[in-house]
Order: structure tokens, then sequence, then C-alpha cells
């Protein structure tokens, strides 16, 4: 609804309206140094290192040349690598990490500029109990809909301040003809439970921006929580008809403040599916950064799952 | 008639015109005869000698006054009564006219003092003129009628010429033998500003000027004459060409004062705070000046009777209505269509005076759908009444309301479902829609009850209730297996206040004008609440679920001290004082005890230096949606985790009066304002999954500046130039690293001119142009990879991540715009007509709105990135407006 708020403003603005190009000296920025990593337990380090260029420029990075790296795991030195210069993700399998692990990664161009971040994996949360039933919600602008109502138990540790998402993925196996058909697709879910929408002014004409299912223990902090979520049939059955099994997974990831922010930040500076950007009457959003002298996200993760299987 | 011939009539003509004006005055009393005395020093005696030689009169008097051997008198010319007072300036005494003579005797004890009140009123329609000074010229005092046109001044007993003047009326002169309490109301004519000749008389002596600094009147006749958007007359626009105020995005009726934000003017209807005065998205107030009577804007050194916002107050006071006779006005243009009314209800008792207006886009548009299936619509409207009656002399009773509604609705999804017709136990197809509104409203109403008490007090009691929602409602209709089930589903958000009020103007003395009074409100802040209601139609009884955001119920008290008082003849002070008290959550209270001080000193009767020191504490904010007023913006109250916003204001300036209505004011002030509120940079508006308290951050700000003004508001060429410079600048620890940024729509240099001209009693003209600084703006400097998230998909679209090196650390293009407007009248038979044209943005200049980075393909097939402006009124755009007055 508050879409169509906004498009009736556009398209008042619109009608009245025209645009030209005009001259403003934008200040020249040295290029940063961007780096990515995102780290789970028995993992490789998968690294990406690239260099960030002007607003103006049509493309959106540009390669690192001569680039290094130097890992620490719980303090203990791994050594330095040499990064290629023809792609700006490379993997190492040679390093593996446990839960808990205290990472640190330091990036640098030779006679460049240098980068460092830290993070560590956070310890798993485990999923206690699944519990799923069928029920009828009536749904704005669609009427009754069957969902799957879906409880995920799990014990969220006291003393710590924790931060989380929810990831649905169903999976799909069968055959068309003879081929052997596979399909992987994270799902929508109703997200009504208090931990991800405990905004005053929150309401359901009035829907929030999607934050895919992260949420904080603000409101659980400690607590045996049963987070609900209700997935609509739809979006569970959408091809069943060809397929001969169909998996539910439901992921209960454990981030760092770090993975959460970031995440969030490009959620909403993308605003509604990127109209914050067309239209560009909202303040700016700042990405969320754990890279000191440049710009990215280094961050470890970990999750536990649980799944529900359908066979035909 | 030979020229010599021709000069000699004409001189004649004026001799002796002015000899009958002459005459006029001192047929009222000699005492105001003028003398010219050839000396400066002479012995008592002497002195009266040669004022009896010089004219009939003849004094008599006591052998126990004072007379001097030598005396030395300030000036050797003035009238009979001012060469008196300076005679026994020692010993005062009393003067008694038989008519030519004079009998002088002393006071015998302490000279007697009594009061004269009254209203100062329109003679035709009898509608209350706020703030006319009413003075008495040779003891240089007076005082100003207040809201209610009421005054009340207390004088020495004798003669005494009681002067009224009013701007755009003809000065009104009363002479009293002042012997006991009095009621004089003051009548005032229209100058009819044609010739000019008619509103140079007495000017208001400038020990009656105000100590208000910071504080601008606009005739509501200049804002009506102003050129407009499509023909809308807009009081909110007007008041963005002051200087002080700037207007945010070109074509918003938003004000930003003195670097304060939108949320932080308090916009006043007969004393009913509104809490949204946007139609069409900010594009027009709702303020329909066929209703209103005076407009002010206090922009610095408030007095203590206002509280609660830290930047500015907008004080619009709606026509009482005409107790003479009935008038009307009807009024066509391309947006919407006026039609007010005004008149007595019982002679010299009560009178009503009301307005509506409404657009008509809804009509056009469902003339254009009618053979559409789905239909859409839109409109606003605005009505204001106001009732009055006199109960007696000492009391009177007002109620006025206002009610305003912007609403877009549509209807889709048509649907032919058979339903059951129970009584013929058959089947019949009707025709459903699904429909949604949108839309935002305000209720306002109050009831006043004016009481004097004796001649010196006057007592001002209200109630009002202000209601602001915004709203969205959608009804859906479900039919399945021959089930047909219709559910409606509601959000609204607003604010609701009830509040009781008491206002008391004591006037004890000349020197002093008491004011004191207080106020109790009560807020309900609706801060998103869903109201659903579903199977309508199904045999289920209907559900009802009210959930989301709770209510928030919010008490304020208000009390409030001010003097006007005279220090010495030359200085005059309003000193005051506001103290306030919020309930927040959990039985928290915030308190503040504002000083509020102001000065005047008068060098000359032309000339005044004035300075102001003043508090202010605001215990509510809006939650803004975006950098353009939206109906979704949401008014939240403080709480424990958000403190009030506090500003401390200083001014200090200079006012020249050029002439009467003629001024030149330079202001120089420095306002710091305390927790002011801002999302912080990684949240907004529409992240809901946090709470609203946590997304936001607290700075300070602080604006520093000077203004001109050179304001004429009579004559046939009138209106204003404005100049302001000034740089607002905000801190806050959690936004652009703690570092200071230019705070949003601060502008180094505001340039407004507004000038109208009076061909004839026919045809007016009238320009404005406005030039403005470019607004700071936040651009992203670089641009970088953005990987697929493992938990994550990213928005459409989005293929990298920008970076902001600094907030606000650019300007746009500056911005400049002229509009002209003609008014053409012509006299009927019943009434006058009025011909309103004009153009805005008459050299189409493209000022820009926004600014954004765009791809586009060169013509060597490369692919470019530029920055654009988008501009929103690019092109000159016309308006023409019809009015009847009858």
């Amino acid at each position: 609804m508050i879409n169509k708020l906004l498009y009736i403003l556009s398209a008042v603005i619109l009608l009245m309206s025209c645009e030209k190009d005009i001259d403003l000296d934008i200040n020249d920025q040295t290029d940063k140094l961007v780096m990515y990593a995102f780290i789970y337990q028995d993992s490789a380090l998968d690294l990406s290192i690239s260099k960030s260029q002007s607003i103006l420029a049509v493309e959106n990075y540009a390669l690192v040349d001569k680039g290094r790296f130097e890992l620490q795991i719980n303090d203990q030195a791994q050594g330095k690598y040499i990064l290629p210069s023809d792609t700006i993700w490379s993997s190492w399998s040679e390093f593996s990490f446990e839960e808990k692990d205290q990472i640190k990664i330091k990036a640098f161009e030779l006679e460049g500029d240098t980068v460092e971040s830290t993070t560590f994996i956070p310890h798993r949360i485990p999923i206690v109990q699944l519990d799923t039933n069928t029920v009828v919600k009536n749904v704005t602008d669609v009427g009754n809909v069957d969902m799957l109502r879906s409880v995920i138990k799990f014990q969220e540790p006291v003393n710590e301040v924790n931060y989380y998402q929810l990831h649905i993925v169903r999976e799909g196996w069968g055959k068309i003809g003879e081929k052997d058909y596979y399909t992987r697709k994270v799902i929508d879910f109703e997200d009504d439970d208090d931990v991800f929408t405990h905004g005053e002014q929150s309401g359901s004409l009035l829907p929030g921006i999607d934050f895919q299912g992260l949420f904080t223990d603000e409101l659980i902090n400690g607590k045996l929580y049963e987070l609900e979520v209700n997935i609509p049939r739809d979006n569970l059955l959408f091809a069943f008809e060809k397929e001969d099994k169909i998996k539910i997974t439901y992921y209960l990831y454990h981030h760092t403040y770090d993975y959460y922010s970031y995440l969030r930040s490009i959620i909403l500076a993308g605003g509604y599916e990127g109209f914050y950007r067309r239209l560009p009457i909202f303040e700016p959003v700042k990405i969320h950064s754990n890279v000191e002298g440049g710009l990215g996200l280094v961050s470890g993760m970990s999750f536990d799952s649980d799944s529900l299987v359908f066979n035909k | 008639m030979p020229e010599i011939l021709n000069h000699i009539y004409k001189s004649t003509i004026i001799i002796l015109l002015i000899l009958l004006v002459n005459t006029k005055l001192n047929g009222q009393n000699v005492l105001y005869t003028y003398v010219q005395l050839s000396k400066s020093t002479a012995s008592t005696e002497e002195f009266l000698l040669e004022i009896e030689d010089q004219t009939d009169v003849i004094f008599s008097y006591s052998d126990k006054l004072c007379f001097e051997e030598s005396k030395e008198l300030p000036k050797k010319n003035g009238t009979i009564k001012e060469i008196l007072n300076a005679l026994f300036e020692g010993c005062p005494s009393e003067y008694i006219v038989r008519g030519s003579k004079i009998i002088i005797k002393p006071y015998e004890g302490k000279p007697l003092k009594f009061t004269i009140k009254g209203y100062v009123l329109d003679k035709a329609t009898k509608e209350a003129l706020i703030q006319s000074n009413i003075y008495e010229e040779e003891l240089l005092l007076g005082t100003v009628s207040n809201n209610f046109g009421f005054y009340s001044i207390t004088l020495p007993q004798g003669f005494v010429e009681l002067s009224g003047s009013y701007v755009g009326y003809k000065d009104l002169h009363q002479y009293i033998n002042l012997t006991k309490d009095t009621i004089i109301n003051f009548l005032m004519e229209p100058s009819g500003e044609l010739g000019e000749v008619a509103v140079v008389g007495n000017r208001v002596p400038g020990r009656v000027k105000s100590t208000r600094i910071g504080s601008v009147d606009v005739p509501i006749e200049q804002i009506k004459n102003m050129p407009v958007y499509l023909g809308e007359v807009d009081i909110i626009k007007s008041i963005q060409l002051l200087p002080g105020v700037q207007s945010g995005s070109e074509g918003f009726s938003e004000l930003y004062v003195r670097g304060g934000g939108p949320d932080q003017n308090l916009i006043l209807l007969d004393d009913v705070p509104i809490y949204n005065v946007s139609h069409l998205f900010g594009f027009f107030s709702i303020f329909n000046a066929d209703a209103v009577n005076n407009v002010q804007i206090i922009k610095g050194g408030f007095p203590a009777r206002y509280g609660g916002r830290l930047s500015s107050v907008v004080d619009v006071r709606m026509y009482d209505g005409n107790q003479e006779e009935h008038k009307g006005t009807v009024s066509i243009g391309l947006l919407s269509s006026r039609v007010a009314a005004e008149g007595p209800l019982i002679k010299d008792k009560s009178s009503f005076s009301v307005s509506f207006r409404r657009t008509y886009f809804d009509i056009f548009t469902s003339i254009w759908q009618l053979s559409n299936a789905d239909k859409s619509r839109y409109y606003f409207y605005d009505f204001n009444t106001k009732l009055n009656y006199k109960l007696s002399d000492k009391d009177r009773l007002y109620f006025s309301a206002y009610l305003g509604k912007d609403q877009y609705g549509a209807q889709f999804n048509e649907q032919y479902i058979d339903v059951a017709n129970k009584t013929k136990s058959s089947e019949r197809q009707i025709k459903t829609y699904d429909e949604n509104e949108i839309g935002w409203r305000n209720y306002v109403g109050a009831v006043r009850w004016n009481h004097i008490f004796g001649s010196k007090m006057f007592a001002n009691t209200t109630l009002t209730f202000s209601d602001y929602r915004f709203f969205i409602e959608e009804k859906l209709n479900y039919f399945s297996d021959g089930n047909w089930s219709v559910a409606s589903q509601n959000y609204y958000s607003g604010i609701r206040d009830f509040s009781a009020k008491i206002d008391v103007d004591y006037v004890p003395s000349p020197k002093h004008y008491i004011r004191f009074g207080g106020s109790a409100i009560m807020h309900t802040f609706y801060p998103g609440i869903d109201v659903r209601l579903s199977g309508v139609n199904s045999d289920a009884a209907p559900v009802d679920t009210t959930f989301g955001g709770t209510e928030m119920l919010r008490n304020e008290f208000r009390l409030y001290v001010e003097d006007d008082l005279y220090i010495s003849s030359r200085l005059k002070m309003n000193i005051g004082g506001h103290f306030s008290l919020f309930q927040a959550e959990n039985d928290k209270y915030y308190w503040s005890a504002e000083p509020r001080l102001s000065a005047r000193y008068l060098v000359n009767d032309n000339f005044s230096i004035k300075a102001a020191y003043s508090h202010m504490t605001q215990y509510m904010h809006l939650l803004r949606t975006a950098t353009v007023a939206m109906p979704t913006d949401l008014w939240l109250p403080v709480s424990e985790n958000i403190a009030p916003m506090r500003a401390a204001q200083t001014a200090l300036g200079f006012e020249y009066e050029i002439g009467k209505g003629f001024n030149l004011t330079f202001e120089a002030y420095y306002k710091k304002m305390y927790d002011i509120l801002a999302y912080k940079e990684t949240a907004g508006y529409f992240d809901f999954a946090s709470d609203w308290q946590s997304k936001l951050t607290s700075g300070n700000g602080q604006s520093a500046g000077f203004e001109v003004l050179l304001h004429r508001k009579v004559g046939n060429l009138a209106g204003w130039f404005g100049y302001t410079y000034a740089k607002s600048t905000n801190q806050f620890d959690e936004l652009n690293n703690g570092k200071e940024f230019p705070a949003n729509f601060d502008r180094t240099h505001d340039v407004s001119i507004y000038t109208s001209y009076k061909f004839s009693k026919k045809t007016d003209m009238a320009v404005t142009w406005t030039f403005g600084t470019g607004n700071p703006i936040t651009l992203p400097e670089t641009k970088y990879y953005s990987p697929d998230l493992p938990t994550a998909t990213k928005p459409d679209g989005i293929t990298y991540n920008q970076y902001i090196n600094e907030r606000n650390s650019y300007r746009m293009p500056n911005f400049h715009r002229l509009d002209i407007g003609f008014n053409f009248r012509k006299e009927k038979e019943r009434g006058s007509r009025l011909w309103s044209i004009g153009v805005m943005n008459a050299y189409g200049r493209q000022n820009p709105f926004f600014l954004y980075f765009s791809d586009s393909e060169g013509e060597s097939g490369d692919v470019q990135r530029s920055l654009k402006q988008f501009s929103l009124f690019p092109i000159p755009i016309p308006y023409a407006r019809y009015t009847i007055n009858f």
C-alpha cells in the first residue's frame, strides 16, 4: 500500500517535471581497497579484494594488480599470500576454521593501501525442535490463504547480544522427461513474529522493508524461544506437479553484528526494490563496513538447520 | 484661467482646507492650539502672557502654582498643553477649559487616573483589528489591541487625545475629557490607498512601538495579491518569502526557520495547533485565505505566552464575520473553487463566517473513466467556520472550526457475484468492487469565552480539539464455493489533542501590560493502528481485530507570565517566563523553565534598537518519511530514551520607521539547539524491524545569521525586500563520523522581493522574485563491488554499493524564480468581480528538486555516467482565477 502512495507522489512529480545534466565537481576520492570474506566453520576461506571507482565511472569496481594478504587465526599468523590479479574472488582451501575462532585479515596492494579487518565465527545455536501444521490466514489483497505454520524452538543464550537470521530454502527433485530435475529456492514467509517487527508504527497496510529474516535477541534474550513463521502454500508447492520430492530446510543463522548491520544497510539502501535510488527524496543510507582503511565486510557465521521432506 | 490666477486659486483652496482642518482640531480643545514662542528662556508669567497675546486664550490660575523667575523650555513651539506641561513640570497641574479660558490649578494630592477600554474594529464589518496601536500622543503612552481587538489604557484625568492606528486604515483621533473610566470603541476606516495622501497622518509614536523582535505581520491583502501556483492563494508560501524562512524543496509548503526543521514550527489556527498543514503532498497549504483575518510569524524573541516548538510560531486568526451586512465570495480557479459567506446572525449580537474550498480533479477523472472498470479519484477540501455571540458588553463567545481532508481513492477488481435472494428463493447478480482509500485530514475546533474583568483585565478561556489522521482503508470481496465475504482493513496514524487554556491580559497602568495564563493538553498519539473487519457478508459474525501500535496518552501542562513594561521613556522590555511539564511514559516527567526577554531602546521616534533572548523546549517531534513532506510523517512524543529538544536564541537588531507602514528592520541572531533528532545513517522510516526510538540519534545544531527586511505595507507601491545571510550546522556523534555538517536546507544567501503596484482601483500587479543558494545535498563519491551474500538476495537493480564520504557536503545549483500576477477588478451592480491571472516561473528557470546519477549511451555507443538534475516546475506555469464578491 505504501508503494501506491509513493507512486502517486512520483506520478504527481513526473507530470510536472523535467531533467537535465548538470556539472558539479565531485571530490576525487582515491580508490579504496574493498575486501569481503564470509567465513564458516569447517570451510575454506573465500576472499574478495577489489578497488572502488569514482561514482561517475561506468565500471562498478577495479581489479587489484598486485594484491597480497595475511591471515591470523586466534592470533596465530598463517602466512602471507599473493592474490590473483585477474579476478576479485579467490578460494584458499588450506585454511579451516572452527567455531569461535578469532580471525584477522590484512590485505594490501604493493606500493598501495593496506586494509585490515577482524571478525570471529559465532557459535552455533541449535534448533531444539521444529513443529509444523497447516492454517488458513487472511492476507491483505489476497484473501484466505493456506499456510504452513512452522515453529522453530531454540535456546537463546543469556548474557550475550546475538544477531540471527532465519533462512528457509526449498529444494525440489523430480524428472522432466528423462532428465533429472532439481531446483533450489529461498522462499518468502510471513514474518509476523514479534522478533521481526516490534516497531510501534508497523501495520499490515503500511508494510516495512523486508529484512529477509534478520532479527536480534532484544526481545528474547535468554529465553527458550519458539519462533513462529507462516509459509504460504503456493510458496512451497509452486512446482510440485513435476516433482517427486521437496525438502524445506530451516536455517537458523547466528551472525556477527557486522554481518547483520551490513545486510540491513544494503537492504535499506536499496529500499523498495531500488525505489529509494530511483526517487532520491530519502536520505542516503550509509553502508556498514568493518574494514579499516577501506570498505567491505569480513564476517564469520554459523548455522543450524532442520528440514521437512514431502514425497509425492 | 491665467496660470497665476490658477495658482492663487489652488493655493487659496489649500489654505482654506488647512484652516478648516486646523479649526476642526482647535474646535476639539484650545489646549491643542499650536503656538510659536519668541524665546525659550523667560519667567513663567511672561510665557503665559505671550501665549495669550498669540491666541485668544485667557489663563486663570491659582497662586499656589509654581511660578519661576527664569524658566528654560526644551523647545519654543508646540501645543499650549505641551508648553504648559513644560512650564509646570516641577509641580504637576491640571487644566480645565471653559470656552477660550484655561484654568490652571495644581493637583491636590496624587493626580487621578482613569482607564479607557474598548475594541478596535473595522468600521464597515466590525471585524477585530489585531495588534492595532492605541496611544496618547502627547504623553507618548500607548498599547496594542489583542487578538480579539480589545485594548485597555490607563491615563491621567483631564483632556487627552487618544489615537488609533492600524496599517491600511486612516488614523482615528478621539478627544476626551477623562473624568472616569470610559469605554471607547475605535471604528477604523480603510484608507483606500489610491493617491496615498489619505494615509499621511500622524505617525504612531515610536514609544508605542513593540518590543518584539523577529516577528513579522503580513497583511492578508498582500498575501492575497501574490502570484500563486494554479491560482491557489497560499499563506505558508507567502511566509516562505520572508527573511529567515526557507521553503525547503521548491513548490512545497514547508517552513525551515533559522536552521530549524519543519516540525519545529507551532502553527496555530485560532489558538489550535495544526499538525499537518499540507494538501496534495505539501504542494499547497490548508489555509483558505478567504477565512483568514491576520497572520503573524515569530522567528525569535518569543513572548512567554508561546511555547512548545523551537523555531517559530505562525499565528493565523480567522475572520469573526461581518457584523453589519451579509457578504459573499465565489471564486473559481484551475485547481479548486471557493465559496465564502459572512454576516450578522443577530444584529449587534452575533455574526458568522463560513468558507469552503474543494478541488475538482475527481470530477474530471470520473468523466474520463466513465467506461473504465477501474476508477481512481483524488480531492481535497477545507471548511472553515466561525460564530460569535455577544453575551453582554463584557462577555463574548466564539466557536470556530476547521475541517480539511485529502483523499485518494481507487476502485478496482470489478466482479459480478450471484447471491441468494432469500425472499424469492432465487439468485440475483450484484456488481462488486474492491476499493482502497488513502488520505489524511485535520479536524479542529475551539470554543472561546472572552470576559472583561473591570476595565483592566481581559480573559480568554478556550477549549480546543485537534485531530490529525493519516489513513489507509481497504475493502476486498472474496467469492469462493458460493460464499461471498467482504473483508476490510484500516490503518491509521495521527495525533489527537484536547486542551483547556486561559489567557489573561492585565493592564494595570500604561507602563505595564501583563499577560499570564496556563493550559493543560491531553495528547493521544496514534503511531500506527490496524483495524481488521472480516466476514461482513458471510454467515460468520464479523471479526473486529485491532492490533499494531498502541495509543500513547501524554499530558502536557503550561504556565506563563510576561510583562511588557516601560523601564524609562526610551527603554521598554518584555520580561517573562514559560514553565512546562510533559508526562512521558512510565510516569516520567520532563519539565522546563524558559526565560523570555526582549527589549527595545528608542533612539528617536523612528529608530529603535532591539534585543531578545529566549529559551524554547519541544516535547514532540516528527518522524519523517522522506526529505519532503509526506502524510506518513509521524508525530511522536519524547520518551525515556528520547529527551526533549531545546533551543536558546539571542537576537539583536534595529528598526527604522521610514513612514507609516514602511519599515526597515535588521536582525542578527544566534540560535543553539540541543537534542535535535535525526535518523541514524543505517536506519530509515520504513525500517519497522527496529523500534522507532532505536532508529533515531540526537545531536546539536546551531544557526547564525542576519536578516534585512524592507517592508512597505501601504500605498500603491507596496511589498518587501528581504535578504538573509545564514549558516546552519548540525553535529551528531553518530552521524558524519561526529563531524559538523550543514543542516538540511541551510541557505547561505536568500533574497526575496515582493512588489505590488496598484495602477488604479481596477488594476494591480504583483511580482515576486526569489533567489537562494543551493540546498545542501549528500552525494556518494565512490562506488564499489557489492557481492551476493550467502544468506540474502540483493534488491533488484543493485549491482554496487555507494560510499558517502560526508553528509550534506555538496550544494545543488542556486535557486531563483520570477512569478508575475495581475488582478483586474470591476465594480458591479452588486459587489465586484476579480480576474487574477499570472505566470509562475516566468522565465522558465529549471531549479533543482533533487540530483541523481544516471547511465546513458553516448553517440558512439559507449555508456556514459553523469549527474542529472530533476526539476519540478521547469517551464512557465500560467494560472487564472475568477472571483465574485457580493
